[in-house]
């Protein structure tokens, strides 16, 4: 393997990396939006336009795209909000954002409709993304840590309750899915100034496919589920190219077995739990002054 | 605004509220007054009169077909929980709801930092601890509980029902409330536990000055502590007075007590 094709494979996984932790977001919560790909493609399209055809300067377009995606996603989610869907109906819905998304902009000519859009200007590098793919997990360390961070988990475990402990629900989602569809379009600036020629289709079901497989690896519990599903699924592969057209057997295989030996993935809350405990094992002290003794299920 | 004094206007109060789910009406033509003195109340009624439902239209996760909510005198008919609960309207569940997956002070945390929160709707103030003092109003009310910091850091399933229900009371506590609603604290839990949690609800309503409505179904219990008693039934409100007084009342005896025997 040439040192050209390892850093263009680096540069594309932390592409990849910030649109999966993007996607990662909502399903923390247990939100099935599944109109990442969407995101993606507005943040791609956003950004390509604006250097292209507008002479914007590359951050300031990649900014728009982020935002333009941020918002795409806050309108998503903030209609199937509104009327209320929850689990499979979400994910279509958000899915068929996406899909009709991806179906306008084969229209449009203004973006180069099926064809394609060509002659991005190459700005994307791998200094770049490596230090957005850094700010971006940087970012996930400190959202863990704050009060956004736990109401992602309290959301994720009883969505119900939240509200009643004084946290305007829905604005407190539509945050999050925000940031979510704003790192989907961060990625997919970066994207298009890479690869330099982008199609609606590359914004297809293929591309929720590769960002969803990472958390069936991962799990949901934690960001760097996600981190480490990509890191499997996107370079080991590669280092059994040997096998040639037989690679994505191993890829389908190692899923099937992930999914038949650990369901919710390989990093989950017990994972975690369980490893705390044995780095600092401490005996629990007794409950409250020794009344309580009988425990319930 | 007439210049009724402070102690006038009850902390909370339910006026005529009517809930239906399908055609079954779940709660009919029901008013409470929680006065503005502290102490316990209770609700008392067979399964299924609609004493939960009073809880969820109280802290406004049911809006009633019909009815008002008055906080401390202010029109909060229709508000979102999250209002409610700024202003002043805590409470705990029938089964114990703390968040899984946070930690005992984290599941406090969140509820305290809301309550620092200026509550201003929906705004990103509530994301964010504006007086910084969520942290330790969370302990203080973990604290208040008699929870031990050897406990705090530990995930809700480590602890035992006892344990859980007050960090559950605790979590409520944190805004200080006008109004805390207990719905069936003592289910579960054995004598002696049951003792202590009287012994901790009596003592809650003198250091905190806060109003508690229990919802509860063992009698005895809700005789010793309560001061006051609503009996439901099929969703209306048969009867409400003073232990003593709901004893004797015929209608509740048929209805709920069962016989006299029992007294």
């Amino acid at each position: 393997m040439g040192a050209g094709s390892l850093e263009a494979l680096v540069t594309i996984q932390l592409i990849y990396l910030i649109a999966a932790l993007g996607h990662y977001l909502p399903f923390s919560m247990k939100q099935l939006d599944v109109g990442i790909a969407g995101y993606v493609a507005i943040g791609a399209y956003t950004s390509a336009y604006l250097t292209r055809d507008c002479d914007v300067p590359f951050a300031l377009a990649l900014v728009a795209g982020t935002v333009a995606a941020a918002a795409g996603a806050f309108i998503v989610d903030a209609l199937a909000t509104r009327v209320r869907l929850t689990g499979f109906a979400y994910a279509v819905f958000s899915l068929s954002f996406a899909e009709a998304l991806r179906i306008i902009l084969n229209n449009v000519e203004a973006v180069g409709s099926s064809g394609g859009l060509v002659g991005i200007p190459p700005h994307t590098t791998l200094p770049i993304v490596a230090m957005t793919a850094a700010c971006v997990l940087a970012g996930f360390w400190v959202l863990d840590r704050t009060r956004l961070g736990a109401l992602r988990t309290a959301i994720a475990d009883d969505e119900f309750i939240v509200p009643i402990f004084g946290v305007p629900l829905t604005a407190t989602k539509l945050v999050i899915f925000a940031i979510g569809g704003g790192l989907g379009g961060l990625a997919g600036g970066l994207y298009s100034h890479y690869v330099l020629f982008i199609r609606p289709d590359d914004f297809g079901f293929a591309l929720l496919i590769a960002l969803q497989l990472p958390m069936v690896f991962g799990g949901l519990d934690r960001f760097y589920g996600a981190v480490l599903g990509l890191l499997l699924l996107g370079f080991i592969p590669e280092f059994v190219r040997g096998l040639a057209q037989y690679r994505l057997i191993v890829t389908a295989a190692a899923t099937l077995l992930v999914l038949i030996v650990r369901p919710s993935g390989l990093i989950t809350h017990q994972t975690i739990a369980s490893l705390k405990k044995a780095f600092c094992r401490r005996a629990r002290p007794r409950g409250v002054s020794g009344l309580s003794s009988d425990r319930s299920s | 605004m007439t210049m009724q004094s402070a102690e006038q206007v009850p902390a909370l109060e339910l006026r005529s509220a009517y809930v239906r789910f399908g055609g079954v009406s779940a709660v009919n033509d029901v008013s409470l007054r929680i006065p503005a003195e502290a102490g316990i109340s209770a609700i008392i009624g067979p399964n299924g009169a609609g004493k939960t439902t009073i809880f969820n239209v109280l802290t406004g996760v049911i809006r009633p077909a019909s009815g008002q909510i008055m906080i401390a005198g202010r029109d909060m008919t229709g508000r979102r929980p999250d209002e409610i609960f700024r202003s002043g309207i805590a409470r705990t569940f029938q089964g114990v709801r703390l968040f899984a997956h946070l930690s005992i002070r984290d599941n406090v945390l969140l509820a305290a930092r809301s309550a620092s929160a200026p509550g201003r709707p929906g705004g990103p103030s509530v994301w964010f601890d504006r007086r910084g003092d969520a942290p330790r109003r969370a302990e203080r009310a973990l604290d208040d509980v008699g929870l031990p910091p050897s406990l705090w850091s530990a995930w809700p399933d480590r602890l035992t029902l006892l344990e859980r229900r007050l960090a559950e009371i605790a979590r409520a506590l944190t805004i200080g409330p006008l109004v805390l609603l207990l719905d069936e604290p003592a289910a579960g839990l054995n004598t002696a536990e049951k003792e202590r949690l009287c012994t901790l609800l009596s003592k809650l309503t003198v250091s905190t000055g806060c109003r508690i409505v229990v919802i509860e179904h063992d009698m005895k219990l809700v005789m010793s502590i309560a001061e006051r008693i609503w009996v439901m039934n099929f969703g209306c409100l048969l009867s409400e007075g003073t232990p003593a007084e709901v004893k004797t009342n015929e209608a509740v005896i048929e209805a709920y007590l069962g016989s006299r025997s029992h007294q």
